[in-house]
C-alpha cells in the first residue's frame, strides 16, 4: 500500500482535519517513521545522569534507547541494541554502570558505546566485522543536543540545530531553570505512567485547549471549590484547593490567559494571566531569588506564568510548577503520559512539595483532573470511529491571531490556533520525504 | 503523622487487641468499600487520618515524591463528593470494586498510644468498561479504643505502583 504526499496532504485543511489522522493504524505506523524518528525528541534531564555510568532507557518513537554520562561527563543517547545479533542489552530503567555486557554471547560495551570484549574474539579475524569494524561498536543516534539541562536527540540527520528548532518557545524552558537561584534544575526520583486508551495528539493538543476545562474539570475543581467552602470556609487558604479551583475559572479568565504559538508546532498558554499565577507566596523563595538575581529581575522571572508549553511532538512542561510530561505513543489508540517533576535547585523545599502536591492531585491516573481528560480523549477515540462527519473543526477564532515577537504568533486563549499550528507541523514533517510505502514505515 | 497523645484516658486498662480483632476490622473495611458505603468508609479514620498509595515501593515521603493517591479528609470528601456529579464523565458507568484481604499480621502495638501497625495483602479487581486487577500490601496504622480502631494512615503499596497504570477510579 502506497501514501502519497498528495493523500496526506489532503488529511489536513485550514480549519479542519481529517479523522483519519486519529484512528487509522497505517497513519499512525508513518507518523512514527517520519514524526517521532524524524525530528527533535525530548530523552531527559541530564540530571537523571548525573554521575559518570549513570544511565536511563527510554524509547525515541518505537526505537528503544540509553542515555549515558561516560567518564568524560558526555552524555551519549545509544541505541539499546547489542551490536552482535541486536538483543536489547539492558532492560533496567535506571542504573550506573561502565559496561554494558550483553546476556546473549556476552559481548561487553563501554558507556560511551565501544565495544570493550568479545569472547572468541579471534573467529571475526578477516571479516567484516574484524577489530576495525565500528559495527562492533553501539550505535548512537544521529544527533544528540542540550538546552539547559534538557536532553534532546534525532534519529534522523536532516534536522535544525535544537536552539534553532526550540526558537521563541525555548523561553518557557528558560523561565523555568532561571526559576532556581542557582539556575539549575534536579530531576527527582518518582516518575507517574499513566495510560491513555486514545491516540497521543489528543493530549498534545488538550494542553493548550483552554476552551476544555471549564466543562470537563467541573466535576473535579467545582466539587473542590464547594466541599473546601462547606467545611473549612471561604477565608482558609488549602494548597490543595488553591490548585484545584483555577480550572473552574470561567470562560473569560482562559480567553485572557492567551495562546502563543511558534514555528514547528511549539505552543504556549498562559500569554496573560496563568491559572498559576495566584500561588500563595513562599517568602523564603523570594528572598533566596533576590539574593541571587536582584530585585528587579526576580520581578520579570515571576512575572511570566505560563500554563503549558508544548515542544512538538512529546515534550511538555510546566515553567511555575516544575513538572514535565512526556508523550509515549503505543499505538494509534495507546498513550502513555510520563511525568517528571524538578526541583529548583537553591530554593526552598516548599517549591518541591507544591510541585508534587500538583502533580498528585492533576498528572495522576488515580486522582480528579487527569482522569477527566483521558475519558473526554478515550470518547473521542470511539466517536471519531463514526462516519458521522470525516473532518474535525479547527475553526474557532480562525485569522483572528497577531504577529508577535521571536516568530510567536499570538491569539485569544480559546482559539483554536494551537491545533492549526500543530497540524501545520504535522503535514510538514510526514511529507518531508518522497512517497511512502507502508511497509516502508514498519 | 504520629501522635501520641492517647485516644482513650483508660489505654493502659485495654484488653490487647488480637489479630482476629484487626482480620474482622480490615475485613469490614473492605466491605464498606466494595458496597460503596464511602462517608461510612471515611468515618474508620481519625480526623486527620492519611489515605496515601505510593508511586515508588519503599517510597518514603509523602510531601517531596510524587504518589499515585493521597489524600487527607478533605480531599477524600472532596473525591467522594465527586462520586455523585453528575458531570463527573469518567465515572459513568459507575465502576464497581471487589477486595480480597488476607495475610494480616500485626507488626507493633503500643500499649500506651494504643497505635498499632499492622500489615496485609490484597488483591482488588475494579470493574468499569474492562476488569483491572490490582494486587501489593496494604499498611494500617490503627487507634485502638479497646473497642474498636480507627485508621491513623492506610498505605497502600502496589506491586506495580512505578509501572505503566490505567486510570483507577475507586479506594484499594
Amino acid at each position: 500500500m502506497l501514501v502519497t504526499n498528495e493523500q496526506l496532504d489532503g488529511l489536513v485543511r485550514a480549519d479542519e482535519v481529517h479523522r483519519s489522522v486519529y484512528v487509522d493504524p497505517a497513519i499512525f505506523d508513518l507518523e512514527m517513521k517520519r514524526i517521532f524518528e524524524g525530528t527533535w525528541i525530548f530523552v531527559g534531564h541530564d540530571s537523571q545522569v548525573a554521575k559518570p555510568g549513570d544511565f536511563i532507557t527510554t524509547m525515541i518513537g518505537r526505537q528503544s534507547v540509553i542515555m549515558t554520562r561516560s567518564k568524560g561527563g558526555q552524555v551519549h543517547v545509544l541505541y539499546n541494541r547489542c551490536a552482535h545479533k541486536g538483543a536489547e542489552l539492558t532492560s533496567e530503567r535506571e542504573g550506573n554502570t561502565k559496561t554494558f555486557r550483553c546476556g546473549y554471547h556476552g559481548w561487553v560495551f563501554g558507556n560511551d558505546g565501544t565495544c570493550m570484549h568479545i569472547p572468541a574474539e579471534p573467529g571475526y579475524d578477516d571479516t567484516g566485522f574484524g577489530p576495525d569494524s565500528c559495527k562492533r561498536n553501539l550505535q548512537s543516534v544521529a544527533k544528540v543536543d542540550i538546552y539547559r539541562g534538557f536532553v534532546f536527540a534525532s534519529l534522523s540527520e536532516d534536522v535544525p540545530p535544537l536552539t534553532e528548532w526550540l526558537g521563541g518557545a525555548a523561553t518557557s524552558i528558560d523561565n523555568m531553570v532561571d526559576r532556581s537561584p542557582e539556575g539549575e534544575l534536579e530531576c527527582v526520583k518518582g516518575v507517574l505512567r499513566y495510560r491513555h486508551d486514545s491516540n497521543w495528539k489528543f493530549f498534545v493538543e488538550n494542553l493548550n485547549d483552554l476552551l476544555h476545562a471549564v466543562v470537563a474539570h467541573n466535576s473535579s475543581s467545582f466539587t473542590a471549590r464547594r466541599v473546601a467552602k462547606q467545611e473549612v470556609g471561604e477565608d482558609v487558604v488549602i494548597p490543595a484547593i488553591e490548585i484545584l479551583a483555577p480550572f473552574t475559572s470561567g470562560y473569560s479568565f482562559f480567553d485572557q490567559m492567551g495562546v502563543m504559538t511558534y514555528p514547528n508546532g511549539h505552543s504556549f498558554s498562559g500569554t496573560g494571566k496563568s491559572i498559576h499565577a495566584a500561588y500563595s507566596d513562599i517568602p523564603d523563595y523570594q528572598n533566596a531569588m533576590e539574593a541571587a538575581y536582584g530585585e528587579e529581575r526576580t520581578k520579570e522571572i515571576f512575572s511570566t506564568n505560563r500554563h503549558n508549553t508544548v515542544y512538538y511532538p512529546s515534550l511538555t512542561i510546566k515553567g511555575a510548577i516544575q513538572a514535565i510530561r512526556v508523550v509515549r505513543p503505543i499505538s494509534v489508540n495507546e498513550t502513555v503520559i510520563e511525568t517528571y517533576h524538578l526541583r529548583l535547585k537553591g530554593a526552598p523545599e516548599q517549591l518541591l512539595k507544591r510541585t508534587i502536591l500538583y502533580s498528585n492531585l492533576i498528572n495522576s491516573s488515580a486522582m480528579l483532573v487527569g482522569p477527566d481528560d483521558a475519558e473526554q480523549y478515550r470518547r473521542m477515540q470511539k466517536g471519531l470511529m463514526t462516519q458521522a462527519n470525516d473532518w474535525v473543526s479547527m475553526h474557532r477564532y480562525l485569522g483572528r491571531e497577531e504577529e508577535d515577537k521571536d516568530g510567536g504568533t499570538q491569539a485569544i486563549g480559546s482559539s483554536d490556533i494551537v491545533f492549526r499550528n500543530q497540524f501545520k507541523e504535522w503535514l510538514r514533517l510526514m511529507t518531508k520525504g518522497s512517497d511512502a510505502s507502508l511497509e516502508d514505515a514498519a | 503523622m504520629t501522635s501520641a497523645t492517647p485516644l482513650h484516658p483508660q489505654t493502659s486498662q485495654m484488653a490487647r487487641p488480637t489479630r482476629q480483632d484487626v482480620e474482622d476490622f480490615l475485613i469490614e473495611e473492605a466491605a464498606l468499600l466494595d458496597e460503596q458505603e464511602w462517608d461510612r468508609w471515611n468515618d474508620l479514620f481519625t480526623d486527620d487520618g492519611l489515605y496515601w498509595v505510593p508511586a515508588t515501593l519503599g517510597q518514603e515521603d509523602p510531601y517531596t515524591h510524587v504518589s499515585i493517591m493521597l489524600e487527607d479528609p478533605l480531599l477524600r470528601k472532596v473525591r467522594i463528593k465527586r462520586f455523585s456529579a453528575p458531570d463527573a464523565y469518567s465515572l459513568q458507568p459507575f465502576p464497581r470494586s471487589v477486595h480480597l484481604i488476607s495475610n494480616v499480621r500485626i507488626e507493633d502495638y503500643d500499649e500506651d498510644s494504643g497505635l498499632l501497625k499492622c500489615r496485609a495483602k490484597f488483591i482488588m479487581l475494579e470493574y468499569q468498561r474492562k476488569t483491572q486487577t490490582y494486587g501489593g500490601t496494604v499498611r494500617h496504622d490503627l487507634r485502638w479504643d479497646g473497642d474498636t480502631f480507627k485508621i491513623q494512615q492506610k498505605r497502600v503499596d502496589l506491586i506495580n505502583a512505578d509501572g505503566v497504570l490505567d486510570c483507577i477510579n475507586l479506594y484499594f
